[in-house]
Order: structure tokens, then C-alpha cells, then sequence
């Protein structure tokens, strides 16, 4: 085979293409340092657990995800079975094609305001689908008083919440839903079945 | 004539190895279940997480990364040898380019009407592969002449 001088620049080419593949792969394997607890879980942030438990989870979510809620099943066995050893909090992220994402994180905060943010939190993931009235016969169920309700949702700051905690994940990197923070660190899961398992390597550390 | 011949294989050789980054990124994010970076929301990760996007259990774009290696490979070779083999190489590559071709249009349609998720990365290289597959053609065509 006869190296021309244009095969010669295609090899630069190509030598110079796999340099910089070998330089992003070491950048990109390098370990990453976890974020500090109170940077992932502020004081408005809603959490379940044990404040003080070694081992803290943060979720980046949707309510409209369906992924979100084939993991939210996961996340509450392993709260309900780690009460003392710990800490879930979930931050908002919802995505632009879900065009109720925004105002269910909203109700999420709303009902939030009447001490039952967990308890719309399981029932905006069981809606999925969702809408006015799927979100009103949610109120209803949950016995939430309507009118404070309707007037805590029509409030700005949490609409800001929500948008604070979007630009925040948006900081992070974050670009899909559910993107969970065990310990600071991001994880990359694809199943529910994952995280449980990390969740209890961690638990088992500490 | 050669000129021409020349420069539209630089093309190719360019936007083949574009395609072999690309693939190579994406299927990255497909083995270790990581965020895609994506101009379209969360469409990546919605194509990422479907089963369509793994026919016969392969993930797409591993056939990406297939196609593009064989494209930038032959697109080499070429330079090396302008004997007539040089037209053997150049029916691999439109053999190449029309399953690719093929291919991203299945893969297109999937994403619009099963998926209902368009992945940034897919779609620039659905759009590389078929200006690969003009520019094929096109030298073809000069190389007759």
C-alpha cells in the first residue's frame, strides 16, 4: 500500500481525532467530586427520613416522567425500610415536553404548605397523566384545604422554587430525569433495581 | 475531474469520521447508563431508555459506529490507492451508505411515531449519513465519466 501525500494528511487526521478521543475518555473517567449536602438539599427542600442519617439521597424529578414513577416505587421501600439510616429529598426538574410538569411540581409545594407534600408526591406519580382535574381530584382526595390550595399554587415564590431548583439542576449537568445524588455523588443508574442496590452499599458502609 | 473526485472524498472521510465521534459518545452513554447531552430536552434519554433503540439486543449506535469506522476506513484507502480497485472501494462504500441510509430512516420514523422522542445526536447523524450517501452517488457518477 502506497502512502500519498493526501493519505498521509487523512492519517493526521485520524491520528489527531483518537489524541483527543484518549484525552476526553481521561477527563471523563476521572472520579468526581461529591457536592456538598447543604448545596443538593437546601432548607426549602422537601426530604423523608432521618435528617441526620449518614446516608442521604437527592432525586432531580418529574412527575410526569414515567420513568420517575417506576423508580418513586423503589424510593419509597427504601425509605420505609431505612427510616433512621436515611435521608431522601427531592428536588424538581421538570422537562420541557411534559407540559404539566411545571404546575404539578407547583401543587407538589402547594400541598406542601398544609404539611402533605410527600402524600401529593405519591399521588402525582400514581396520576401520571395529568391535568386540572386529575390535580384537583388529587386535592380532594388528600382532603387539602381548595382554596389555600388554589391560592398557594397561583403563588409566585413557588413557582421561583421550582424554577430555582431546575436552574440548579441545570448547573449540575443535569439533562434528563430521574438523576439521583447519593452521598454528593451523581449516579449512573438505568433501573430502579440499581439504585436500590446502591442505596444499600451505602447503607451497608456506613 | 480528480480534483472534484478528490475533494468530495475529503468529505466523506470528514463527515464519516464526525459520525464515528458521535456514535462513538452516544453508545459511550448507552453502556454506562450516563446522561446524553442534548439540544432537545430530554428526547435523548427518552430514545436511550427505549427498547427500539436496541434491535436484536444491539444498541443503535453501535451500527452508527460500524458504518461510520467502515466509511472512514474505505474513505483512507482510497487516497492510497488510485488504481482500479479505487472503484471497488467506492461500491463498498455506497453499499455502506445505503444501509445507512436505510437504517437512519427506520430509525427516524421510530423515534417520531414509537418513541416520540428525537435524540440531537440521531438526528445530525441521520443527516450526515445521507449527505454521505449524495456525496457517494455524486463521485460515482464523476468516477464514469
Amino acid at each position: 500500500m502506497k502512502l500519498t501525500s493526501e493519505s498521509k494528511f487523512f492519517l493526521g487526521i485520524i491520528v489527531g481525532t483518537i489524541l483527543i478521543v484518549v484525552i476526553a475518555v481521561i477527563l471523563l473517567s476521572r472520579p468526581q467530586k461529591p457536592i456538598e449536602k447543604d448545596r443538593l438539599i437546601t432548607p426549602a427542600t422537601y426530604t423523608s427520613g432521618n435528617k441526620n442519617a449518614n446516608v442521604w439521597l437527592v432525586e432531580f424529578s418529574d412527575f410526569e416522567c414515567p420513568a420517575c414513577k417506576l423508580f418513586a416505587k423503589t424510593i419509597e421501600t427504601l425509605i420505609n425500610d431505612n427510616k433512621d439510616a436515611l435521608l431522601f429529598a427531592h428536588r424538581h426538574y421538570p422537562l420541557p415536553q411534559h407540559l404539566f410538569s411545571v404546575k404539578a411540581a407547583v401543587s407538589a409545594e402547594a400541598a406542601g404548605k398544609q404539611g402533605k407534600f410527600w402524600e401529593m408526591w405519591k399521588e402525582l406519580y400514581a396520576a401520571q397523566t395529568l391535568s386540572e382535574s386529575s390535580v384537583s381530584a388529587i386535592v380532594k382526595t388528600l382532603g387539602l384545604d381548595e382554596k389555600k390550595f388554589a391560592s398557594d399554587s397561583a403563588d409566585p415564590s413557588l413557582q421561583a422554587l421550582v424554577e430555582q431548583d431546575k436552574q440548579f439542576g441545570v448547573s449540575l449537568g443535569i439533562n434528563a430525569t430521574p438523576t439521583f445524588f447519593l452521598n454528593g455523588v451523581k449516579l449512573d443508574i438505568g433501573k430502579p433495581d440499581d439504585l436500590k442496590r446502591k442505596v444499600e452499599e451505602a447503607l451497608h458502609k456506613n | 475531474m480528480k480534483q472534484k473526485i478528490v475533494m468530495i472524498n475529503r468529505i466523506i472521510f470528514i463527515l464519516s469520521l464526525a459520525g464515528v465521534l458521535m456514535a462513538a459518545y452516544v453508545l459511550q452513554s448507552f453502556l454506562r447508563n450516563t446522561g446524553i447531552l442534548c439540544l432537545t430536552g430530554g428526547g435523548c434519554e427518552l430514545v436511550r431508555k427505549s427498547p427500539v433503540s436496541y434491535p436484536f439486543g444491539i444498541p443503535v449506535p453501535a451500527f452508527g459506529l460500524v458504518g461510520y469506522t467502515g466509511l472512514t476506513i474505505l474513505s483512507f484507502l482510497r487516497t492510497t490507492d488510485r488504481s482500479a480497485s479505487n472503484n471497488k472501494l467506492l461500491k463498498f462504500m455506497l453499499g455502506i451508505a445505503i444501509f445507512g441510509v436505510c437504517f437512519v430512516s427506520w430509525f427516524t420514523i421510530m423515534e417520531l411515531f414509537v418513541i416520540k422522542g428525537i435524540c440531537t445526536w440521531c438526528a445530525i447523524s441521520a443527516v450526515d449519513m445521507y449527505i454521505v450517501f449524495g456525496l457517494v452517488i455524486k463521485s460515482m457518477l464523476l468516477s464514469r465519466k
